[in-house]
């Protein structure tokens, strides 16, 4: 009886914990989306992100600009295209991994319409239900592996460093850190950025700055 | 399910709190604000709005009595996905069946074009 009462009391103490957990998260997004900054902390240091102003915006654009003209004139950088026929050439063929996209999703959309007639039921009561879902997430984790197969291939395209320099960039200029009342710029140039040490605030950084984007400077 | 989780920014757009203040929002425009910005809004901002848009219809499609919803489905995440194509799909469905009932007519309203003397 006595373990009984213990079994309890850990599984309850479990379940309390998760709940505080979620709640805590959820509280934490509803703070990050309130307005156009997240702030986060790292080793009690306060930072934030913030969205690019237009000047920002309009640096981001040249340095791209320049870099994609150092880019085209180095040969050993190749566009999309050309690397889509370099691979086919070795018997990799990126439309094949495209195709499959296709039918995945295809296979989703008609799994979809078979799992939308059940709507009116719960799923305890039909199993169906949980094996039409099921089906449905093994093929979306299935396309978005294919996808990462693709985007692998194609990550030493000019397209590809144009894109993750914009992203690490916008990064640099947004990334303040609070110093006394005042928010501060960390790093003054894009070189100290990157060669910086400070791996989980660069991380975190990214992954916060994604979010605040919505289009590409 | 092993392995899913929904997309926690759903799980706040569907809780009781946000949807009422959607709710209170779009009934009261200019006095209650979803967000601090007006404007700019970013990518995270406009996938909840997005969320809360699309929640908040389905709860007012199980209202007007929908037969293929309930409360568990639009909780779910996949489930709720599902019946958004079915419905998307059938009203491209009643859509292309009403253009192909009325062209006929839209034929016939067509102005002929004018044939010169070469029959051009």
């Amino acid at each position: 009886m006595a373990d009984e009462n213990k079994d309890v009391r850990a599984e309850e103490a479990v379940k309390i914990t998760e709940a505080i957990n979620r709640a805590g998260e959820l509280e934490q997004l509803a703070e990050m989306i309130k307005n156009n900054v997240i702030e986060f902390s790292i080793e009690k240091n306060n930072y934030r992100v913030r969205q690019p102003n237009y000047k920002e915006k309009q640096e981001t654009k040249e340095v791209k600009i320049k870099k994609h003209s150092e880019l085209r004139m180095n040969p050993s950088y190749r566009y999309e295209v050309q690397l889509i026929s370099e691979l086919a050439a070795k018997g990799i063929n990126i439309s094949d991994l495209i195709n499959k996209m296709l039918v995945c999703h295809q296979q989703v959309e008609e799994l979809q319409l078979k799992l939308a007639e059940f709507g009116d039921q719960k799923e305890e009561d039909n199993k169906i239900i949980t094996e039409l879902k099921l089906q449905i997430y093994n093929l979306l984790v299935e396309q978005r592996n294919i996808a990462l197969e693709k985007a692998e291939y194609l990550s030493e395209s000019i397209e590809s460093e144009l894109l993750a320099l914009i992203n690490s960039y916008i990064v640099y200029l947004v990334l303040e850190q609070k110093v006394g009342d005042e928010w501060k710029r960390v790093y003054s140039n894009y070189e100290e950025f990157m060669s910086s040490d400070k791996e989980e605030l660069r991380n975190q950084a990214g992954y916060y700055t994604t979010l605040l984007l919505y289009k590409g400077a | 399910m092993n392995g899913y989780t929904e997309d926690p920014l759903r799980t706040l757009a569907k809780s009781y709190y946000w949807q009422a203040v959607f709710n209170r929002a779009k009934s009261l425009p200019g006095c209650i604000e979803i967000f601090e910005n007006k404007k700019e809004f970013s990518l995270i901002q406009l996938l909840f709005l997005q969320y809360l848009e699309q929640i908040s219809n389905l709860y007012q499609e199980l209202g007007m009595g929908e037969k293929l919803l309930c409360d568990e489905s639009i909780e779910d995440e996949i489930r709720a996905n599902a019946y958004i194509l079915y419905k998307s799909k059938n009203k491209d469905k009643q859509a292309s069946n009403t253009n192909n009932n009325q062209s006929g007519d839209k034929l016939m309203c067509i102005p002929r074009k004018k044939v010169n003397q070469n029959g051009r």
